[in-house]
């Protein structure tokens, strides 16, 4: 080897890295890299928030949907009680009429459009007195259910009623217009109890009423109004059904005499929203 | 990413190649440790594999050079550099002489002498390294080493 460049090994030979360097740059990568506590890493973070978001929205969906906002009784043969969510869907139901809960099952109420429960529960009864009673927290949503129903279920009559009469009449078994009915027999006749009218028909507590009225009135020299009752009994509806057009006296008219309850149901907190 | 274990073993084995390399191209103490932390930082990160010893060297020397250069973008440096600014250098005369000659070189003659000399690469390999024309690598070393007489003497010729 030449002399320079033994000169040029040998100076640059001579040139170190001094301990404390390297021990300062290996304490700076082991602060830097090897040190760190485990953190958690955004990218498995942010899928396991985004499932515990869709989870919780999920409940929160299914909370929404599950919670009824309105209650509709329909008395057509069985008496059957709709919970119906915001979307004006069936959440749950309950059967007042022992009895007919398999038929009432066949029919998957659960998550049906509410015209759509209320027409399957008429057309299988074959009943020709379907009666409904809608409780949705206010006249507005009550007329527009009412409405919807009318439109699907043709014959079928709707009257609004209370939340406070609807569970009442729940209470003891009965749809709200049998309930009304109940009351104002019940009126006439303290004896009578619920499971009485449970086993009878609209038509048929019409005309015990009708037949108690009649007895009244007969103690009490009126008549006149006995026409009027003995078309309702044919009727069967006189609580405030549309088929008294314009009859104000349904609230509280002649034939109403002793009996005070006439008013659609609920009583009187009851307005028809049949076709007048 | 490589263990710890590797890295502090890398440290021990090429500290004082990066030590040199920095000694060419900067000024102070400072920068030799910033240069120091950001290779081995980057050899410790590094995911490829080395073939051999002496790839992994020539990639150390690679990036020290590379990491050096782009220090010296970052702000206006004078060409030649003063043995006196910076810190533990041999303080033998003879050896100062040389190192002084070396450094008052043409910064792009001073890898290659290093290289060529003391790591006694050919040529062609330090073409590879320095991304350079082995043809350039052959003039740079010839006009380096023309001027490393002219210092040195002819004394140092033999």
């Amino acid at each position: 080897m030449k002399p320079m460049d033994k000169r040029i090994q040998s100076a640059f030979g001579a040139v170190h890295a001094d301990e404390a360097m390297k021990a300062r740059t290996a304490a700076f990568l082991s602060k830097k890299l090897y040190d760190k506590p485990r953190r958690l890493h955004l990218s498995r973070a942010i899928p396991a928030v985004c499932c515990a978001l869709f989870v919780l929205i999920a409940c929160a969906g299914y909370g929404v949907y599950s919670m009824p906002v309105a209650a509709i009784s329909v008395e057509a043969g069985e008496t059957v009680e709709l919970k119906v969510n915001a979307f004006d869907r069936v959440v749950s139901y309950t059967c007042l009429s022992s009895g007919t809960e398999t038929d009432v099952e066949a029919l998957n109420l659960t998550h049906q459009t509410y015209s759509d429960a209320v027409a399957a529960l008429v057309e299988s009864s074959g009943s020709e007195e379907a009666a409904v009673s809608v409780a949705a927290g206010s006249e507005e949503k009550n007329a527009a259910i009412a409405a919807e129903i009318e439109t699907r279920c043709q014959g079928v009559n709707c009257q609004s009623a209370d939340a406070e009469t609807l569970e009442a009449a729940s209470e003891v078994g009965l749809g709200v217009q049998k309930y009304a009915a109940y009351l104002e027999w019940k009126s006439l006749d303290p004896s009578v109890t619920p499971e009485d009218a449970q086993t009878l028909s609209m038509r048929e507590i019409r005309e015990k009423i009708a037949a108690l009225s009649g007895e009244d009135s007969a103690t009490t020299g009126g008549n006149g109004p006995q026409d009027g009752t003995g078309q309702q009994s044919g009727n069967g509806q006189q609580s405030g059904t549309g088929l008294h057009d314009g009859t104000g006296q349904q609230n509280g008219g002649g034939a109403q005499d002793g009996t005070g309850q006439q008013n659609g149901g609920g009583q009187g907190s009851g307005h028809r929203y049949g076709r007048n | 990413m490589r263990s710890e274990q590797e890295a502090v073993q890398a440290i021990e084995r090429y500290a004082d190649t990066v030590r040199r390399i920095c000694m060419l191209h900067l000024k102070n103490y400072a920068d030799t440790e910033d240069i120091f932390q950001t290779v081995f930082l980057k050899y410790a990160l590094y995911s490829g594999t080395f073939e051999s010893d002496a790839h992994e060297k020539a990639w150390i020397i690679r990036v020290t050079v590379n990491a050096c250069k782009d220090l010296l973008k970052s702000f206006f440096r004078s060409r030649t550099v003063s043995l006196d600014s910076i810190g533990e250098l041999p303080y033998e005369d003879e050896h100062r002489e040389v190192l002084e000659a070396v450094l008052a070189l043409p910064a792009k003659y001073r890898d290659v002498v290093y290289l060529f000399y003391y790591e006694q690469y050919t040529a062609a390999e330090i073409a590879a390294m320095l991304h350079r024309n082995e043809n350039t690598i052959y003039t740079q070393l010839k006009r380096a080493k023309a001027l490393l007489k002219e210092k040195l003497g002819d004394e140092a010729d033999g």
